[in-house]
Formats: C-alpha cells, sequence, structure tokens
C-alpha cells in the first residue's frame, strides 16, 4: 500500500547564536491510510518539530529544512509554494495541539472558528459551512451542539475545548490527522473519553493518525505502528507489538522497564543514568551513546545503520541481537 | 558484549555539568556579555563614564574659574584662548560648561538614587503585604501623582528657600512614584513564584524574603528605569533652572546655560548650541544605555 | 464531628490532620449585590500521616490535592479543621514561633524552572536555611551542604553554580536538598516528577525512595499520575472535589478499588502493553466535572456515578472502614453493598 504521508532522511536544524540545533537529522518513515502511527519520544527528540517544520508553522529563520523528502501522497511537499502548502495544510494535513486553550482565539465564537477552515478551503457558504461544523460538534460529542456554536472557548473545559479542536480538524476531512500530544495536558478520565472518540473517529473516516506522545500507555493503546524518536533520530519502527514486546534498541526497552505501571508490581524502577543531550553538539555518532548500557567504541563514529528484525522493524542500533 | 542496560538506583549521581569547576554564570553576568554586544548600548555606557570621569577632574582641567569674568572679551566667538567662546560676562564657556556637567550630573544621579531608594522600598513593602495597607499605600501614590510637578517645587522653593539640597529632594521626590508602582507590581508577581514559597516554608522571615529574594529579583527593571530616570531628572532640571528656579547664578548648570543661550542666540549661537549638544548627548547615551540594560536584563532572552 | 479511626498500626501517626477545610471567598460581582461563591477547594479531609510512611494523595484537576499539600504546609489559609505535626499544634503557631517550627515539615514543588531563586547560587540556596535556623559557623555549614548534596546524587562542585546552569532532573535534585537540609521529619512532594522527562523521572523517583527509607521520613506524595503514585506510596487516598474518597494500602486500592470513582479512574490509566491495553474494559466517567463553586449536594460524585441512588443525591457520605479492614470509602453504594 502506497503510504499517504512519507519521510526520508528530513533534515531540519535551528541555525542559533549558540550553534547549530539538530533538532530533527535524518529520519524516515511512513503513514499508511486508515492506521494510526504512534511516536514517541521525550522533550528533544524532534518528534513535535518535524512536523511543524514540514508545515511551515515554525519561523525560518531560525529554522532552515537541510535535506531530505517529505512525501504527501507520493508528492514532496518541500517544494511547494508557500501558497499551495498553505492550501494542502488544514484541509488534507490538520493538525492538534496539546494545549487547546492557545490554540483556539479566545476572542472568537468557536462559531466563527470552526467554519474558518471550510470557508478557506471549500467552495461552500457560509449556511453550509455552519451546518457542517454542527455536524462536527456533534460528532465528537459536545452536547447541545447549535446553542455551543455561539460560544467562546473560555466556557468550556479542557477536555471539551479539545473535542472542538478534533471537530476544527475534521470538517474538511483531511486525510491525515496529526496530533501532537493531544491529551498531555487533561486529566486521566478525560484523555480516556478523547482517546476513544480519535479511535472511533478514524475508524469511521479512515483517515491517517499520527499520534506525537511521551506516554507509552497512549501509543499502545491506539497505534498500529510505532516510531521511536530520540535527539532528532529515529531509534526504532515496527508494529505496535514489535516495539513492546520485542524492542530491538537498548533506548526502547529502557524506557519501557523505566516507566511505572499500575498493572505489575514493580520491585526497584531500574533507570536510565545521565540525561538528553544537548542538541548542538552532537557529534557523528549515535546520541544515546553515554546514556546507554550496551555502548560500543563503533557508536561514537557513525550513526547506526537500520538492522531489519521483522517484515516492518527495524532499529538502529549497531547491536546485532535484541538486547533482553 | 552485553552489560547491565541500566542502574537499579541507588542514588544515581546526577549527570555531570558542562561547566567545571568555574564559578557559574550568575545572570548579571551573562546580562553584561548581552549588552558589550549591543553597540549602541555600549557607546552610551562608555560616553557616560567618559562624562563623570571629565566631571570628576573637572577642577584640574579647567582653564578659568567658573565666575571669572573677563567684561572686556564678552560674548567672544570660539578660540584659542576660550574654546568655546564666553558669554554675556565674559566667562569661559568652556569652563562653566564642565562645572555646569558636574552640577546637571550630579543632580541627576543623586535625585535618581533617592527615587530608587524610596521606591523600592515603599514599592516591595506595599506590593508585599498586600491587603488594606497596598490598598492605602498606592492611593497616596495615586494623590502624589497628580500633583502638577511645577507647582511642588514652587511650593518647596517658597517654604524652604532655594538651594541645591532642596533641588534633589525636589526632583527625586517626583520620580520615585512611578518606581514604587513598578516595583509594587513586579513583587506581586514575584510574590506567587514558588521559590517564595520555598522561602516561606522554609522559615525565612519576612525581611528576609524580601531582601534576598524579591528585591534582587526586581532589580532589572529597577536598574533599566534608573537609566531612564536619569536623563529624566537632568532635562527636569534644565527646565526648573531655565525658568530661574535652579540652581542660582553664578553657578551654572546645563539647564542655566541653555537658559542664558537663548537669550543671546541671535548674536551668539555658540553660547546655545554647545551646552545643547552636550545636553543631548548625555541623555541619548543614557537612554540608548537604558534600552540595552532592559534587552541585556530580559529573562526570556537569557541563556535558558 | 468524631475522629475517624485512625491507621492504628505500631508507629504512632507523625502527622496527624483532622476535618481540614480550605474555603476561599469568590466575590460575587458588583450587580449582584455582595452574593459571595465559595470555593471549596479542601472541604473536610483527615488523615494521618504515620512515621516512615508514604502516603499518596491522587485525584485529578479540581479535587484539591495542591491545596491540601499547601494547606498543610500553611501556604495558603485554612478555614477550619486541625494540623498536628511530631505532637505540636501547627495551627495554633504565629509568627515568630511557626517560623521556629517549620524546619519539622519541608516542600517540595512541581515545577523545578520556578522553585529555585534564580539569582542565588546552589551554596546561597542551601546555606539560607542554615543560617536561619542553626547557629552552625561557616564551615560546619558547608559540610553540612557538602553533605545533604552527596544525599541526592550532586557533587560539591554545584555550589558556586546558578539554577539556570542545571537540566530540570538536577534542579529538582538541588530542589530536594533544600527541603532536606534542616532534618524535616515530613516532607511534602507536589508533583515532585510531573515536569521532568520520562526518563529522569525514574532516576528522582528512586532517589525520593531511597532518601525516605535512610532518613526515616514521612511523605505525603501528591500526584496525578496513578502509575508514579502506586510505585512510591505505600498507602494511597483518593480526592474527589475536595474530599478523600477512598483510602486504602497500595496493593488494596489497585487490586479491589471499592468507590465509583477510583474504579474509573484505575481503568482509565493507559498501560504500556498493547494486548492488554485494547483488551481492557474501561469504566467510563460520565459528564462533566461539576463546578467546585457549586459542588453538588449529597455526594459529590452521585452527578457521574453509575450507582447513584436516593441517598446519595441527599446525603454526604462518610470515610468508612470497609469489612473490618484499613481500607476506607465513602459511599452507599459500597456500604450497603449494592450490587454493581
Amino acid at each position: 500500500m502506497e503510504p499517504i504521508l512519507e519521510l526520508k532522511n528530513y533534515q531540519a536544524h535551528f541555525y542559533t547564536r549558540r550553534g547549530i540545533v539538530k533538532a530533527v537529522d535524518g529520519i524516515s518513515f511512513k503513514v499508511h491510510p486508515g492506521e494510526t502511527l504512534g511516536i514517541v519520544g521525550e522533550s528533544g527528540s524532534g518528534k513535535s518539530v518535524t512536523h511543524l517544520s514540514y508545515l511551515r508553522l515554525l519561523p525560518s529563520p531560525p529554522l532552515r529544512i537541510v535535506g531530505g523528502e517529505v512525501r504527501f501522497k507520493g508528492k514532496n511537499i518541500l517544494t511547494l509554494p508557500d501558497r499551495q502548502l498553505r492550501d494542502l495544510r488544514g484541509k488534507s494535513i490538520a493538525m492538534i495541539f496539546q494545549e487547546p486553550m492557545t490554540s483556539l482565539n479566545p476572542y472568537m465564537k468557536i462559531g466563527a472558528q470552526l467554519i474558518e477552515p471550510l470557508l478557506i478551503h471549500t467552495v461552500m457558504n457560509k449556511k453550509d459551512a455552519w451546518k457542517k461544523a454542527i455536524a462536527a460538534l456533534e460528532r465528537v460529542g459536545i452536547p447541545n451542539a447549535e446553542p455551543a456554536m455561539n460560544r467562546y472557548p473560555h466556557e468550556f473545559s479542557g477536555g471539551m475545548r479539545q473535542r472542538v479542536m478534533i471537530a476544527m480538524a475534521l470538517t474538511t476531512d483531511p486525510a491525515v490527522l496529526i496530533a501532537d500530544e493531544p491529551t498531555t495536558a487533561l486529566d486521566v478520565t478525560v484523555q480516556a473519553q478523547i482517546l476513544d472518540l480519535l479511535r472511533d473517529i478514524q475508524k469511521d473516516t479512515g483517515m491517517a493518525v499520527v499520534l506525537i506522545t511521551h506516554d507509552l500507555g497512549v501509543v499502545a493503546g491506539l497505534a498500529d505502528r510505532v516510531v521511536v524518536m530520540y535527539a532528532g533520530h529515529v531509534f526504532e519502527e515496527g508494529s505496535a507489538e514489535d516495539i513492546f514486546y520485542r524492542s530491538a534498541h537498548p533506548y526502547t526497552l529502557a524506557l519501557l522497564k523505566s516507566t511505572p505501571r499500575i498493572d505489575v508490581p514493580q520491585g526497584a524502577l531500574p533507570v536510565i543514568p545521565g540525561m538528553p543531550p544537548d542538541l548542538s553538539r552532537l557529534g557523528k555518532g549515535c546520541p544515546f551513546y553515554e546514556r546507554c548500557g550496551y555502548h560500543m567504541d563503533v557508536c561514537v563514529t557513525e550513526f547506526p545503520t537500520s538492522h531489519q528484525f521483522g517484515p516492518e522493524h527495524e532499529s538502529f542500533c549497531y547491536l546485532e541481537r535484541p538486547p533482553q | 558484549m552485553s552489560s547491565e542496560v541500566m542502574t537499579i538506583n541507588t542514588t544515581t549521581i546526577a549527570p555531570p555539568i558542562q561547566e567545571d569547576d568555574s564559578a557559574g554564570v550568575s545572570l548579571w553576568k551573562d546580562a553584561y556579555h548581552r549588552l558589550l554586544k549591543n553597540k549602541l548600548a555600549t557607546f552610551g555606557g562608555l560616553f557616560i563614564l567618559f562624562e563623570v570621569f571629565i566631571c570628576i577632574i573637572t577642577p584640574w582641567i579647567a582653564p578659568y574659574g567658573f565666575d571669572t569674568q573677563n567684561l572686556e572679551l564678552t560674548l567672544a566667538k570660539p578660540s584659542a584662548a576660550h574654546w568655546l567662546g564666553t558669554d554675556t560676562l565674559g566667562r569661559d564657556l568652556f569652563t562653566r560648561l564642565l562645572y555646569g556637567g558636574r552640577i546637571s550630573m550630579m543632580v541627576g544621579f543623586l535625585a535618581s538614587m533617592v527615587s530608587v531608594i524610596v521606591g523600592v522600598v515603599y514599592g516591595a513593602i506595599s506590593g508585599f503585604i498586600g491587603g488594606k495597607l497596598d490598598n492605602f499605600m498606592m492611593r497616596v501614590v495615586d494623590v502624589l501623582f497628580a500633583l502638577p510637578f511645577v507647582f511642588l517645587v514652587i511650593i518647596l522653593m517658597v517654604f524652604f528657600g532655594r538651594n541645591i539640597f532642596l533641588l534633589f529632594v525636589a526632583l527625586g521626590f517626583t520620580q520615585w512614584l512611578t518606581m514604587a508602582r513598578i516595583v509594587r507590581g513586579q513583587v506581586i508577581s514575584l510574590k506567587e513564584k514558588e521559590f517564595v514559597e520555598a522561602a516561606r516554608s522554609l522559615g525565612i522571615s519576612n525581611w528576609g524574603i524580601i531582601y534576598r529574594h524579591l528585591i534582587p529579583n526586581t532589580l532589572g527593571p529597577v536598574i533599566v528605569y534608573l537609566t531612564l530616570t536619569v536623563p529624566s531628572v537632568i532635562l527636569d532640571e534644565a527646565f526648573l533652572s531655565f525658568l530661574g528656579l535652579g540652581v542660582q547664578a553664578p553657578m551654572a548648570s546645563w539647564g542655566t546655560l541653555i537658559s542664558n543661550g537663548v537669550e543671546v542666540m541671535e548674536i551668539a549661537p555658540w553660547a546655545l548650541l554647545f551646552p545643547a549638544i552636550t545636553l543631548s548627548v548625555t541623555l541619548f547615551s543614557l537612554n540608548f544605555l537604558g534600552d540595552g540594560l532592559r534587552d541585556a536584563l530580559d529573562p526570556k532572552g537569557a541563556k535558558d | 464531628m468524631s475522629t475517624p479511626p485512625t491507621n492504628a498500626s505500631i508507629n504512632p501517626p507523625i502527622a496527624r490532620i483532622q476535618n481540614l477545610k480550605v474555603h476561599f471567598p469568590i466575590r460575587g460581582s458588583f450587580l449582584s449585590f455582595g452574593h459571595k461563591h465559595t470555593l471549596k477547594a479542601v472541604d473536610g479531609v483527615s488523615l494521618d500521616l504515620a512515621k516512615g510512611e508514604i502516603l499518596g494523595l491522587v485525584g485529578e484537576s479540581g479535587c484539591g490535592k495542591s491545596s491540601l499539600g499547601r494547606a498543610i504546609m500553611r501556604l495558603i489559609k485554612i478555614t477550619d479543621g486541625s494540623i498536628e505535626i511530631a505532637g505540636t499544634d501547627f495551627l495554633a503557631l504565629e509568627g515568630k514561633a511557626l517560623r521556629q517550627v517549620r524546619p519539622n515539615i519541608q516542600m517540595i514543588f512541581q515545577d523545578p524552572y520556578a522553585s529555585l531563586n534564580p539569582r542565588m547560587t546552589v551554596y546561597d540556596i542551601l546555606a539560607e536555611p542554615l543560617f536561619t535556623h542553626t547557629k552552625l559557623n561557616s564551615d560546619a555549614q558547608m559540610a553540612k551542604i557538602k553533605q545533604t548534596l552527596d544525599l541526592v546524587g550532586l557533587n560539591a562542585k554545584t555550589c558556586k553554580k546558578y539554577p539556570h546552569e542545571f537540566s530540570g532532573g538536577q534542579r529538582q535534585r538541588i530542589a530536594i536538598a533544600r527541603a532536606l537540609i534542616l532534618d524535616p521529619k515530613v516532607i511534602i512532594a507536589d508533583e515532585p516528577v510531573s515536569s521532568l522527562d520520562v526518563s529522569v523521572q525514574a532516576q528522582i523517583l528512586n532517589l525520593l525512595k531511597e532518601i525516605q527509607t535512610r532518613l526515616g521520613l514521612s511523605m505525603i506524595f501528591i500526584s496525578h499520575n496513578l502509575a508514579v503514585v502506586k510505585y512510591i506510596s505505600d498507602r494511597i487516598a483518593v480526592m474527589y472535589l475536595g474530599k478523600i474518597v477512598e483510602i486504602a494500602d497500595r496493593e488494596a486500592l489497585y487490586k479491589n478499588p471499592l468507590h465509583p470513582y477510583t474504579r474509573a479512574l484505575v481503568s482509565a490509566v493507559p498501560i504500556p502493553d498493547p494486548k492488554l491495553e485494547r483488551a481492557r474494559k474501561r469504566i467510563p466517567v460520565g459528564g462533566e466535572l461539576p463546578s467546585p463553586l457549586n459542588p453538588p449536594k449529597g455526594c459529590a460524585f452521585h452527578t457521574r456515578c453509575p450507582l447513584a441512588f436516593d441517598r446519595c443525591r441527599t446525603e454526604p457520605p462518610q470515610l468508612i472502614a470497609h469489612s473490618k479492614s484499613l481500607h476506607r470509602v465513602a459511599c452507599f453504594a459500597v456500604e450497603e453493598n449494592r450490587p454493581s
């Protein structure tokens, strides 16, 4: 199946006073139509910057897209003129963010905000757009959708606002929804509701979802395939089961083992020593080198090539066999 | 060759800090470096330092006394003997500019110091204690703010006579109000910060909190405002002197020099030109410095 | 109100909180003729903290757990109730007397970037409590500071540096050192790892656990993250809209949650295991969190509870021991053994 979104050796750097911050440094992965791809990483991994950068949502300078390709439906969108990219963005590739309070304009009623993408990207008139927006609100579970259109964002709770954001993203029937930490700021019961909603909607519409998060539990519940990122690189890519049950990368394994779980009693929690690296001071080798219990001399010299561990499962590490 | 992936804890030693044994780079040092990168601000700062230096050595470099009259040579053009010419009483304008500068700078800095000290203490107490006291103290400020400046100075002059000390007080008095408001605003927002809560939970006394936690963190805006107050005060003094309410003849300040210069500007423009230019350049320098300091001390731009 | 049965263990409680209330008056708008609302952030909480125990406090936003932590620290005003720490009536003290007793109970804050004074070096930060409360000379102070830094895994080189020169995890260690330097008996940790990266969280959690064991500290660990709380706590209390709805030993709470809210909460926590996670049956919580300005009458949870019946709507339930164990629940459905 042709991937709907594909990144090949994508590089995006920030050119700052302190040096070049290699936020994204040569990553490749695919998103297939109708699937949920989970992108897992900590702060500084580049998981958000990746998508914000190719959608041209970051100021450029200091950002510069240095290399690689980003293909949407086969076409490289990095070379598109701004106008065409903007048409794509919001219509075919929609994005929702972590903080619904700052993503919604506090001075505009949500009705106006919901119809905006429709009016810009389609030829719908205001009346039809209004109807479609109400339908979208109902779809995401906002009670009393019609009067809700005339309310302001601050009149809704955090969970409700996030639903409004999802509704806004859905109105244009996008092919891909990029959800950047959509539930991180929400309570756990609300998070569960929103994740269920996303799963539901995805089944209905068949759109692809890129779910960016640091929470392994969230990924386990929703993702078909998973990409693990660290310091601007992809460390491992595979199906959810590959990543969780057959992790081939020491970082993935370390992350899994050091996350507290509520279902199993845990003795002492294993720990990843050290801290994430300074992205302006990375060498050529593996950025996880200092913290990795399996490190070898070769790891410092050059970033590891990929090893296949299964039909879809690859890992970027010099280890021949998966760590225990 | 595989080794244990992870340490099963026990006070995992924290990762090494980037720098080594050197003393830390405080936010002040960082600000200083950033300030130096700002050319205008650095120029402004250097110029002010230069002026201050000249003011200090004035008694040794002034070619004449500031009130030495030479009635043979009134309103003379600039020449070798009198670099900037002479005034209506034949006094050397260069000398008067130097001594005038001393007065103006001294008034400017001292009055500003007064305003800072009074304003910071007043604002810190008001903001920290809050509640009814804060309300009352701020209403006092509001009322005082409404008083017209010149009017106030005239009243003070009438009651206490004219002397230079009074000038300091009058000028400083008008500036502390804004300083108090700024500091109070800062303190109120700092009060809620977690490091202040931490200080309270450690049992630090109120005074300790104000002195070690609140004031150092308000110094940024205070310093910036200070460097912008000085030119304001110098200008106020010039204005007062221009009106005849400032320093008494035969003492000079830039204001009196300008005032005198205006009277003869058609026949001896240099008498107005030089003090006016000097005053303007000084004010520019202080403003550049103030702007530069504000940018340098802005925590959002800091190394974080 | 009679004192609820205590955790009658061998250790007498090092801290005893009874019927604590923190109510914030909210003035109505000018046109509502001064009609006041009250935000009942903490509405009658009673807790015993045993010596050497870690008590976890969980709840979602608006439950009052942070307000409770700050109230116990007396950083915010308390409307009613009593707090006893190491035998002293904490609420009866004011001014200097209060400050002298503060070393007994210390707090670790959530945001390592905001909880350290950016203008003070690490040495200053750690020396301040020492010269405020002790008469140690500067050599003795330095020794104590070094010892405390060692305890949190930092070396003496950090002394001359400023907070902004450290990472989040390191700053949190400094904050922990500050909390420990006066040898407190009780520590209140308010979301101490929530602002940290996942790979650093485990470090700090283990550090806290180890320090607690080594020094015999008693701790209240506040967090919204149930997995983290489970890892570190001995006993756990669940809060909802200012009240404790359930309190039990760690294993008991997660294996057999009794209160409908706790059950919904536990079922909502995602598990990093795809097969398990997808096979789980979620216990849904309907509706929205009611406004704390206008909490429901009777049981605060009844508007969203699948088991609610008449009594729930009129009477507020009390925390009662369930079948003679130390597991206490505030729920009529559980009390009356109604089928779920």
